[in-house]
């Protein structure tokens, strides 16, 4: 068999004499040994190769990774892997360095249509997360409006990283000589469907809020259009708040909430009470008359209103545990003399902490506070 | 992605001739539409001798959020339309919480275990 056993070497040398992919060895001196043909062809060189340096032949080699990945492989003994942009070779290439008693071996291959694959890949990657930025900016107020005493707080936190539109919503707006409206609301499901349903419940909530006035009847009429216009399967919990101010003198606002299957939204007293609706209604989209929750009352100097969608208290720890509403009515209870846009953050930032960071549903708070008398905040 | 996925199972069975479609887990946007891909398929199999029933039993649901309360909603919409009863076996859980908050108990009558629900028990619990 010794025959067999002197023909493998000779094999293996006419094989790789034969691949695509360049193939170079160096000397212990690091000057080219040996270059197979697809290594004369890619670059540009020929016989007269063996015998130079590698950086004469392949200028990029001086420095950077090609460079370290054939230091490491001759310090460590091990084969190195790296990826080259070249100019000499006319684009990317990966490389590997086996070394070998005596020298290095260096084998090259053109990864350029993977690259670009990449690169078209990471282009459709920022399209898609643009789209759904753009989306969802458009579903909730630029900025929120200079409410006349009274302070208003939003935050608004994305699911995934913003890769999807998501589904909860917010939305501050003037009634028309009648005081102002808050609605907070979150639409099952995620992406376009979520975002044409949730614009069409916001605008729907202004019309109606104009038109119909009263929580209990914009509810109904919210519930109303979105059976009209949509297929029966969409659903959304909703929360509208009518803001009225006292008169004059007095520093309060009246309140009236109107809760539609929707996490219910927590009173912040002065001392720090709080205060929580004892029903919450029924969900819209199921049935012809819902049931609606109302509950109306009085906001002092420096009380709040705190409105949140379920990602608040349906957030969970790493542990599976909830983040819940008791934990919710603790640290608003904390927050007592704060202005609204501290409250709204510091609730953003706890649902934050809880989650480790990993936001799994989306998130919205608003908050409206009645200003103190002496106009600090 | 498989391998983060929470614990999901959705069966469908039968209980005195009355299917059954039983739920596990954690029930979200990613596992709705098994959800309710099983809820159209027992309405669609709810025999018509008596008023049509399903029951869906989540006694071991560990979680819900509002995609599993759309597909709810959405799988059994057609049913009830047409006078079909849907009946939910539900424990005290967060599961519980999250039906009070929507209404949805007061749309679905809620009981105790699966006999009660099949046998029709007033049992609302």
């Amino acid at each position: 068999m010794a025959g067999g056993r002197a023909a493998e070497p000779a094999l293996a040398a006419r094989v790789l004499e034969h691949i695509s992919d360049v193939l170079l060895i160096l000397d212990e001196r690091g000057r080219v040994a040996h270059l197979n043909p697809a290594g004369e062809e890619a670059l540009g060189v020929s016989r007269e190769a063996v015998g130079r340096r590698l950086e004469e032949i392949l200028p990029e080699v001086a420095s950077g990774r090609v460079a370290e990945a054939l230091e490491r492989a001759a310090r460590e003994r091990g084969s190195v892997s790296f990826e080259l942009n070249s100019r000499t070779l006319g684009g990317w290439f990966a490389g590997r360095v086996y070394p070998f008693p005596g020298g290095l071996a260096l084998l090259l291959w053109d990864i350029s249509e993977r690259k670009e694959e990449q690169e078209r890949y990471q282009r459709l990657y920022r399209e898609k997360h643009r789209i759904a930025r753009v989306l969802q900016e458009a579903l909730l107020p630029p900025r929120l409006p200079e409410v006349p005493g009274i302070e208003v707080g939003g935050r608004y936190l994305a699911a995934a990283e913003g890769m999807e539109v998501g589904g909860d919503f917010y939305d501050v707006f003037a009634i028309e000589n009648d005081g102002w409206a808050l609605a907070i609301g979150d639409v099952t499901g995620k992406g376009p469907e979520a975002a044409s349903l949730t614009s069409l419940a916001r605008y729907t909530i202004r019309t109606a809020a104009m038109r119909v006035k009263r929580p209990r009847g914009v509810l109904s009429f919210l519930n109303r259009e979105i059976l009209r216009q949509t297929e029966g399967d969409r659903f959304f919990t909703v929360v509208y708040c009518e803001l009225e101010p006292c008169r004059a003198g007095e520093g309060a606002v009246e309140i009236r909430v109107g809760c539609a299957g929707h996490p219910p939204p927590m009173v912040l007293r002065r001392g720090g009470e709080v205060e929580t609706l004892p029903s919450t209604g029924m969900i819209l989209g199921a049935v012809e008359e819902p049931e609606v929750a109302t509950w109306s009352g009085r906001l002092s100097e420096g009380e709040a209103m705190v409105l949140y969608t379920d990602g608040v208290t349906e957030a969970r720890g790493p542990g599976g545990e909830l983040f819940g509403e008791e934990r919710l009515r603790e640290l608003v209870g904390g927050c007592a003399g704060a202005a609204a846009e501290e409250v709204a953050r510091r609730i953003e930032q706890a649902v934050l902490d809880f989650q480790r960071g990993e936001v799994r549903d989306d998130v919205a708070v608003l908050v409206a506070r009645v200003q103190d008398a002496s106009g600090e905040v | 992605m498989d391998a983060e996925a929470p614990s999901f199972s959705v069966l469908l069975h039968t209980v005195s001739e009355i299917p059954v479609v039983k739920v596990s887990g954690e029930l979200e946007l990613l596992t709705a539409h098994r959800f309710r891909e099983a809820l159209e398929e027992a309405t669609a199999s709810a025999g018509d001798s008596r008023p049509r029933t399903v029951v869906v039993d989540m006694s071991n649901l560990e979680f819900m959020d509002s995609s599993g309360v759309s597909a709810l909603l959405a799988g059994t919409r057609g049913f009830t339309g047409e006078g079909g009863r849907v009946r939910l076996v539900v424990r005290d859980s967060p599961v519980r919480r999250t039906l009070r908050v929507t209404g949805l108990d007061r749309i679905f009558p809620i009981y105790p275990d699966v006999r009660s629900a099949t046998n029709g028990d007033k049992g609302a619990a």
